[in-house]
């Protein structure tokens, strides 16, 4: 087939480059929306999906989805920390696993307004669980016993009175803040203290789960099995990574919502603007049109060249787009975990395939907006072109 | 009077593009209402409230209960009408996905402080003398098709029931809403039910009780009651958190965290989109047309009105775009308020909006013209004849 050569269609582009920016800029406009709600989506859910490990277990009370409605007995939380097969033991013996509880309490925003912050209780085993991920970077680490608190890095930056040596009312017992740690998941937008004396302050006598490291070759699903009937201390068992991921489900979807439903409108709009410049485009070269259909250009090779125009837009649009969203990358945001009612702090985040969707679309946009005006350039009879100014 | 005509003369001279273009228009501006009217919502939600009522919480947090002598010890307080108490239940319909809110209050109180509920008075009674009666917003019941009388088994997730079975509510009434803080997605049952239920053993799940909603009388302020109330608790047990109903509902409306400044910027990626879409049209029709500019001129129409015309025909592409585009976003409220029933409950478009979206379309429209509005009336006659296109 005899292809009409690439330099018309690139040529035209540049020649109406006014109309063609126009088009590129209103798909750009759409790729962009799109990818800022993916980044942030993204943001959100690799906080969670990254740091949650397989080889740590998480009980909570049957059926409870969230550490928020969580809440078993300490008779039975004990139980499942020294009883569990599964659990790690350390040199001396003993489990690599700690009863926590948790409660989001109601703390001031740096700035004004209240949120509701997650306040943990831990045991000593808590941090080692953690491994490398847990550290502290400034001042220092708790002390069992004593009331103090550790805060994660987001929470003294976003929160008022969680600095180094401040002092946070828990209901009428004052803790002091001894140091900040930082942790790259969820864990980093809370704060933890002794389990003992954070659950004498709130007058808590639940645990709300218990956390372990386990041993290698567990197999999780039949201890699962196992746990949701026992007699004695029945629990929900999910691995750190899956009940993390479970926490996003919420939010997750509705970014996801939102996106589909701003990028599909916004994207109509765009392939209409593409449509414009290419009626437009074909309309001003008709007379062209009718020369290269009686030079002997097959109908197919109009077709495609035409294609090849909006192609290139979409192109211009897809790369403006894209480098529109970069400076996202990174940016700090906060948002309310839907499923415990808790703040969590996190960054948009811009991957390369992120980039790449949104420039696929962006190409997607153009092709819709140039397949009719092509197609009618591609059915003009040679003749009846000719004769039209 | 020719004026008009050749305006609209042009317009159809190209039907296809001027139809995309209004369809642009429409589509920008339907996004437009929609993203405005997501963050007023939210707003008026806070707004719209009683100013007779104030909240009293936990200091704590808002997951922590108070003791039910709470109720008796802040009637006392001089200035108060009564106390309600509500408790959130957070049972699960079938599928964790039908989320909906579910209030035990008191009911007699509650028809009592919130005079924006309508139900009619056969409903009133019927609600007052069944124990397991409640009441549904009409929006919840039309979700899920439920009549009067049908019954709603909920699976308690914070008060479970021992056995796993589920409560049992039976429908007694449908309420409507005057005011957008009290939204109709919401179903209210009796709070000694759910007491007696966990009293009786039948169920396990915090006791005490979540909020108390005192009306206050006229001579006291609201500031002045917040302040008695909480100086009765200071001392512990558990110190309360009382504020205004629209501080304690703002409360929730900030745990959208950034979603408010994140959708302006959307909108005004929106608003860009369209003002490229408009202006590319605009551009395209100005080039096409400048022999005929040319023609004008040489008859001495002044440059006025050379611009007069463009400019006419840019903001008459706007207005009736905008138009079907505001008609759709009027015909889609049911529609929003269905999907996102449970995340902005009231949601409503202000007439502010409309006169904004009103405002956008002719600066869209003029901007959009402008340029070759400009362009035209600094034409030279002679040149715009010779001009080829």
């Amino acid at each position: 087939m005899k292809l009409v050569p690439l330099r018309y269609p690139v040529r035209s582009v540049v020649v109406r480059w006014r109309s063609s920016l126009f088009a590129a800029f209103g798909i750009a406009c759409t790729v962009g929306v799109l990818a800022a709600i993916l980044a942030l989506r993204e943001g959100f859910e690799s906080l969670y999906r990254d740091t949650g490990s397989d080889q740590v277990l998480i009980y909570l009370r049957p059926g409870a989805t969230s550490e928020g409605e969580s809440g078993i007995r300490r008779d039975q939380a004990r139980i499942l920390k020294f009883e569990r097969p599964e659990i790690q033991r350390d040199a001396t013996g003993a489990p690599m696993a700690a009863e926590e509880t948790y409660l989001a309490i109601n703390l001031e925003r740096v700035g004004g307004g209240t949120t509701n912050v997650p306040l943990r209780g831990v045991e000593e085993a808590s941090r080692r669980i953690q491994g490398d991920l847990w550290s502290v970077v400034e001042g220092r680490d708790l002390v069992f016993g004593a009331d103090e608190l550790v805060v994660g890095e987001q929470v003294s930056r976003r929160i008022a009175d969680c600095k180094v040596g401040d002092t946070l009312m828990i209901n009428v017992t004052p803790f002091r803040v001894v140091g900040v740690f930082r942790h790259p998941g969820p864990y980093g937008s809370e704060i933890w203290g002794d389990v003992d004396r954070i659950s004498e302050a709130l007058d808590r006598s639940f645990r709300q789960r218990v956390i372990a490291r386990i041993r290698d070759g567990t197999d999780v699903e039949a201890v699962a099995r196992e746990l949701e009937n026992d007699k004695r201390a029945p629990a929900t068992a999910k691995t750190e990574r899956d009940y993390f991921v479970s926490q996003t489900n919420a939010l997750g979807g509705t970014l996801l919502v939102l996106a589909a439903i701003i990028s599909a409108i916004m994207g109509t709009a765009a392939v209409l603007g593409a449509t414009t410049t290419m009626l437009a485009s074909i309309g001003s070269r008709t007379r062209e049109i009718g020369i290269l259909l009686s030079l002997g250009f097959p109908r197919a090779a109009i077709f495609a060249a035409f294609l090849v125009e909006s192609f290139l837009i979409g192109v211009i649009g897809g790369v403006v787009g894209s480098l529109a969203v970069l400076p996202f990358d990174g940016i700090q945001t906060g948002t309310t975990n839907m499923q415990t009612f808790t703040e969590v702090a996190f960054g948009f985040h811009v991957s390369p395939g992120l980039l790449a969707t949104s420039f696929l679309a962006a190409l997607f946009l153009a092709l819709m907006g140039g397949v009719v005006p092509a197609w009618r350039a591609s059915r003009l009879t040679p003749t009846e072109a000719l004769r039209r100014h | 009077m020719s004026l008009f005509l050749l305006v609209r003369r042009n317009l159809f001279r190209h039907p296809v593009r001027s139809l995309l273009t209004c369809a642009a228009a429409t589509v920008g501006i339907f996004l437009l209402i929609f993203l405005t009217s997501i963050v007023t919502s939210l707003n008026d939600a806070v707004k719209q409230v009683s100013t007779k009522r104030v909240v009293t919480q936990s200091a704590v947090s808002l997951f922590v209960n108070m003791p039910e002598a709470y109720r008796a010890k802040i009637a006392g307080v001089p200035g108060v009408e009564s106390v309600m108490r509500l408790q959130w239940f957070g049972g699960v319909y079938r599928e964790p996905s039908n989320f909906f809110a579910q209030f035990a209050v008191d009911p007699e109180l509650f028809l009592e402080q919130f005079p924006e509920c309508v139900l009619d008075a056969e409903s009133r009674s019927r609600w007052l003398s069944d124990r397991r009666g409640c009441i549904v917003g009409e929006l919840l019941a039309d979700r899920f098709g439920w009549k009067v009388g049908d019954s709603i088994p909920l699976l308690g997730s914070i008060f479970p029931k021992n056995g796993g079975e589920a409560w049992d509510f039976t429908v007694r009434g449908i309420y409507r809403s005057t005011k957008s803080n009290l939204d109709e997605s919401s179903m209210w049952f009796h709070f000694d039910y759910l007491k007696e239920t966990l009293e009786a053993g039948l169920a396990s799940g915090p006791d005490g009780v979540g909020v108390f909603y005192v009306r206050r009388d006229d001579d006291v302020t609201a500031p002045e009651l917040c302040e008695r109330i909480d100086a009765l608790f200071a001392g512990g047990p558990q110190r309360t958190l009382t504020q205004p109903e629209a501080a304690f509902q703002a409360g929730f409306v900030s745990m959208f965290g950034s979603l408010p400044t994140f959708l302006g910027w959307i909108g005004a990626a929106v608003l860009f989109a369209l003002f490229m879409t408009l202006a590319n049209t605009m551009l395209i029709s100005s080039s096409e047309r400048i022999e005929e500019l040319g023609v004008l001129k040489a008859l001495g129409f002044r440059d006025g009105v050379c611009s007069m015309l463009l400019l006419g025909e840019s903001l008459a592409l706007s207005l009736s775009g905008s138009a079907v585009g505001v008609g759709l976003s009027l015909a889609s409220v049911t529609t929003f308020r269905r999907l996102f029933g449970t995340t902005i409950p009231s949601y409503a478009i202000r007439t502010e909006t409309l006169f904004l979206a009103a405002a956008v379309a002719v600066a869209v429209g003029v901007a959009g013209g402008l340029a070759p509005a400009v362009t035209a009336s600094r034409l030279n006659a002679a040149e715009a004849l010779r001009a080829e296109i």
